[in-house]
C-alpha cells in the first residue's frame, strides 16, 4: 500500500514552494493536501504571532481595544474562531472539488 | 478542605456513572474482532466520531486543569486552551487524511505502511506506551480530584476506583463501545459547561472581603512610619513570637486585644510610599495526628462553632464605581467588569519550621482584574526580560500547536470512520465542539475565581467547586461526566497502549503469529498492566496541576511522532532507518528533558537540583529543542541510510 509520495520540499511553509507539491493518487486528493497546507500556512502565522507578541512584547498584550477586552483576549478568542473558519473553509472546498471528480473518489489506496 | 458527601450527589453521579458503564458493556458484546476492538470496524458515523473526538480530547486536563489554572492564575491557563486548539489545525491539515488512507489499527501502522520494518513497528509502539503512560498520569490525578469533594474519599481511593472500572470497561468492551461513550460524555460535557457559563453571567459578581463560608479575611492598612510591630500595637494587636523562616518572610502572628483567636498576617509591602499593608493568611501542615489547618487540627470542634478547616477562597475585593453587586451580566461585561475591579488571588510557600517539618502558607494577593487577563502570572518569566524563562513559553506553546496530531489516542479516532472524507468531516466537527468549549473555559475559570468556593490548597478542585456554589445538582452532574470524562479518556489510551504492545511489539517487532482473537486476548491482558501502572503513577503525582502535566505528554508526543510522521508524509527521501532514529531521539530526549527539569525537582522529587544541571537544562518545557532535534535526526540518518539506487 503506497503512500502518496510528496516532494521534499512539501513542508516548506512558503506558499509559493507549496504549489509545487506534485501528489500521486487522485487529484482531488492534490488539491485537498495543497488547500490544507495553504491554510495550516496561514493559521500558523497567526499563532506564531500571538506567541511572540505574548513572549517578547507582554505589555502590549493589555492594551484595551474595547473596554474590557484586551488585545490577549481578543487574539485568542480569535485564534479559536479562526480555526474553526479555516476548518470550514477546508470542509466546503474539498466537498466542491469532490463533486466536480466524483470518479476518482474512491481512488484513495486503502 | 473537608469534603462531606451528601445523598442525592452520590445517588445522581452512581446513576450516570451506570448507565455509561451499561452502554460500554453492551455495546462492549458487539465487538469481537480485531478490527472491532480496535477501530470499531470503520463504521463509527462521522458526527458521532466528531463529538467523540471531543469527547477524547476534553480530558479531565481540559476540565479540571484549565478551569483551576484560570481560577488561580488568569489569563495563563487559557492560553492551554489556545495551544490545545491550533493543534487541531495541524491534525486536520496537514496529518488526518494522510493518515487515514495508510493505515489500519494503530499509529505505528501508519509509519511503517511504506517499509513495513518490525524496527518502526518497536519504536513507535515504544513511543505510543510511553506517551498514553505520560498522559494517563493527568487522567488518574483528576479522577482522584472529583472523587474528592463528591464522596468525601481520599485522593487515591478516587484513582483506584477508575483505574479498576477502566480496567474492566477496556476488558469487557472496545473501540465501539470507547466510542460511544466518548459521543455521550462529549455533548453532555459542552451542554453542561455551556449551562454553568449562563449561570455565571446570571449570577455576576459581588464585592465580598471572603469566600462562602462568611468568614471575612483581615486586611490592615498602615501608617508604614515605624517598625510593624510597632504599629500593630498601636493599631490594638498584641504581635506573638514566629518561626524565624516565617519572619524573614515577613509572616507575624497576632491576637487582638479583645479575642484570644491567633490570626496569621503577612506584610505585603507598601502599595504607596507612606503606607503598608498586611493580609491576613492561612497555613495548612501535616502533623502525626492528621492536618493543622490555620493552626488548628481539621475537623476539631469547639462547641457552637463549625469544625476547624481552611476558609474557602476567591473573591472580588471591590467592583467598579464602588458598586456592591453587578447583577446578571452579558459575556462581554463580564470580562469588562471583571477587568475594572480588583481580584484576590491567593500565593503559596512552602517554608521550614526549626524542627524539620514543614508548613504550607498561602496569602492573598490583591490583583487588579485587568492584570488578570493578561499572560504572566503562571508565566511569570515572560513579564521580565530575562530570556530562558521566555523561551520556556515558546516552547510549550510550540509544544501544544505539534502535540495533538502527535497524540496515539487521537490519531487511532481516524481509523474509526470508513474514508478520509469522513475523517476530514469528523474533524471539523470536533473543532467546533472543543473550540466553543474552550472560549467557555475562560468565563468557567474566572467564575470559579470569583466564586468564594476555591479550595486554596487544590487547583484542580475549581471547577467541581465551582458547579457546587451554584447548586448541589448541578455539582452531581459535573462531577459525573468529568468523572466519564476521565473513565472515557483513560479507556483510550489504556486502548492504544493496549493496542502498541499487543499488534505493534508482539505481533508486529517479535513476530508472534497471533489470530485475531488472541490479538484482543493479549492486547486485554497489556489493559490490565498499563492500569495498574497508571493508578500507581496517579497516587505519585497527586499535587502537580493535571493540565501541566498534560503539557509535558504533549511534549513528549510532539517530539517522538510529529517528525516521523510529517517526515514520511512529505519527504520522498525518508528512510526507516531515520523514522526510527527520529522516534527514538525524540522519546528519549524529551522525557529525559522532562524528568531533569526545574519544576520536576521542586514538584515531584522535592529536592534541590544540581547546579550543573541548571545550565545543561535551563528551562523546564522541552518541545523547542527536542521537536527540531527529531527532525534533524531523521534528515541526518536518512541521507546516511539511502538505498543504493538500481
Amino acid at each position: 500500500m503506497p503512500p502518496p509520495a510528496f516532494s521534499d520540499s512539501a513542508f516548506n511553509s512558503s506558499a509559493n514552494r507549496i504549489k509545487a507539491i506534485p501528489v500521486s493518487g487522485s487529484t482531488s486528493q492534490a488539491d485537498n493536501a495543497r488547500l490544507g497546507l495553504r491554510l495550516f500556512f496561514v493559521y500558523s502565522l497567526f499563532y506564531l504571532g500571538f506567541v511572540i507578541v505574548c513572549a517578547f512584547f507582554p505589555s502590549w498584550s493589555g492594551w484595551e481595544l474595547v473596554p474590557g477586552l484586551n488585545l490577549a483576549i481578543v487574539w485568542g478568542f480569535a485564534l479559536i474562531g479562526l480555526a474553526f473558519l479555516l476548518a470550514l473553509v477546508y470542509g466546503v472546498a474539498c466537498k466542491a472539488e469532490r463533486v466536480g471528480l466524483e470518479e476518482s473518489k474512491e481512488q484513495a489506496p486503502r | 478542605m473537608i469534603n462531606a458527601p451528601s445523598l442525592l450527589p452520590v445517588l445522581v453521579f452512581l446513576a450516570f456513572v451506570g448507565l455509561t458503564l451499561g452502554i460500554s458493556f453492551y455495546l462492549g458484546g458487539k465487538s469481537k474482532s480485531a478490527s472491532g476492538y480496535f477501530a470499531a470496524h470503520g463504521q463509527i458515523p462521522w458526527f458521532v466520531n466528531g463529538v467523540a473526538f471531543a469527547g477524547d480530547y476534553l480530558s479531565a486536563a481540559s476540565f479540571l486543569g484549565i478551569c483551576g489554572m484560570i481560577a488561580f492564575h488568569g489569563y495563563d491557563g487559557f492560553l492551554y486552551s489556545i495551544g490545545y486548539l491550533a493543534g487541531w489545525v495541524v491534525a486536520l491539515f496537514v496529518i488526518a487524511e494522510p493518515m487515514k488512507r495508510m493505515g489500519k489499527f494503530t499509529f505505528a501502522d501508519a509509519l511503517n505502511a511504506k517499509f513495513n520494518s518490525p524496527g518502526i513497528q518497536l519504536a513507535a509502539g515504544i513511543s505510543t506506551l510511553a506517551v498514553s503512560i505520560f498522559y494517563l498520569i493527568p487522567q488518574m490525578v483528576g479522577a482522584g480530584v472529583l472523587v474528592q469533594p463528591l464522596l468525601g474519599f481520599d485522593h487515591w481511593v478516587g484513582v483506584v476506583m477508575v483505574g479498576t472500572v477502566v480496567i474492566l470497561i477496556v476488558v469487557t468492551a472496545g473501540m465501539v463501545s470507547t466510542t460511544w461513550v466518548q459521543f455521550l460524555k462529549g455533548s453532555l460535557l459542552v451542554l453542561f459547561s455551556a449551562l454553568l457559563t449562563v449561570m455565571i453571567l446570571q449570577r455576576g459578581f459581588d464585592a465580598t472581603e471572603g469566600g462562602r463560608d462568611g468568614h471575612q479575611f483581615t486586611t490592615l492598612e498602615l501608617p508604614g512610619s515605624l517598625s510593624v510591630e510597632e504599629e500593630l500595637a498601636a493599631a490594638g494587636y498584641n504581635v506573638l513570637p514566629v518561626e524565624e523562616s516565617w519572619r524573614a518572610k515577613k509572616y507575624y502572628r497576632v491576637t487582638r486585644s479583645d479575642s484570644t483567636a491567633a490570626l496569621l498576617l503577612k506584610d505585603v509591602g507598601p502599595p504607596t510610599e507612606t503606607k503598608r499593608t498586611l493580609v491576613e493568611c492561612q497555613s495548612w501542615k501535616e502533623v502525626p495526628q492528621g492536618l493543622l489547618v490555620n493552626e488548628k487540627l481539621q475537623g476539631s470542634a469547639i462547641a457552637g462553632q463549625p469544625p476547624a478547616d481552611l476558609h474557602p477562597v476567591g473573591h472580588i475585593r471591590s467592583l467598579p464605581d464602588g458598586e456592591q453587586a453587578t447583577g446578571p451580566l452579558g459575556p462581554i461585561a463580564f470580562l469588562r467588569v471583571f477587568s475594572q475591579s480588583e481580584i484576590v488571588l491567593w500565593g503559596n510557600e512552602k517554608l521550614t519550621n526549626q524542627d524539620g517539618s514543614a508548613t504550607t502558607l498561602y496569602f492573598p494577593k490583591i490583583t487588579r482584574g485587568a492584570e488578570v487577563l493578561q499572560p504572566g502570572a503562571k508565566f511569570s518569566g515572560i513579564r521580565q526580560s530575562e530570556f530562558w524563562p521566555k523561551m520556556n513559553f515558546l516552547s510549550l506553546m510550540f509544544a501544544l500547536f505539534c502535540g495533538t496530531a502527535s497524540l496515539p489516542h487521537i490519531l487511532i479516532r481516524y481509523y474509526t470512520v470508513k474514508d478520509a472524507a469522513a475523517a476530514r468531516k469528523s474533524t471539523i466537527v470536533g473543532i467546533a465542539t472543543i473550540g466553543f468549549f474552550y472560549v467557555l473555559t475562560l468565563y468557567l475559570g474566572l467564575g470559579a475565581m470569583t466564586s468564594g468556593a476555591m479550595d486554596v490548597t487544590n487547583e484542580n478542585m475549581a471547577a467541581p467547586l465551582l458547579a457546587r456554589s451554584m447548586n448541589e445538582w448541578l455539582f452531581a452532574m459535573i462531577s459525573a461526566i468529568a468523572f466519564t470524562t476521565v473513565l472515557g479518556t483513560v479507556s483510550g489510551l489504556i486502548l492504544a497502549s493496549a493496542g502498541a504492545v499487543a499488534h505493534d511489539i508482539l505481533k508486529g517487532f517479535v513476530g508472534l503469529e497471533l489470530t485475531d482473537h488472541e490479538q484482543v486476548r493479549i492486547a486485554k491482558l497489556a489493559s490490565v498492566g498499563v492500569g495498574m501502572i497508571a493508578i500507581v503513577l496517579g497516587i505519585l503525582f497527586a499535587k502537580m496541576n493535571v493540565n501541566y502535566l498534560v503539557g509535558w505528554a504533549f511534549s513528549v508526543a510532539a517530539s517522538a511522532n510529529l517528525p516521523a510522521l510529517v517526515m514520511l508524509l512529505f519527504w520522498k527521501k525518508t528512510t526507516k532507518q531515520g523514522i526510527i532514529a527520529a522516534v527514538v531521539v525524540g522519546m528519549v530526549s524529551s522525557l529525559g528533558w522532562i524528568l531533569l527539569s526545574s519544576d520536576t525537582f521542586e514538584q515531584v522529587y522535592d529536592v534541590s537540583r544540581p547546579e550543573w544541571l541548571a545550565t545543561l537544562i535551563p528551562f523546564s518545557q522541552p518541545g523547542i529543542v527536542t521537536i527540531p532535534l527529531a527532525f534533524a535526526t531523521l534528515i541526518v540518518v536518512s541521507l546516511n541510510t539511502q538505498p543504493s539506487r538500481e
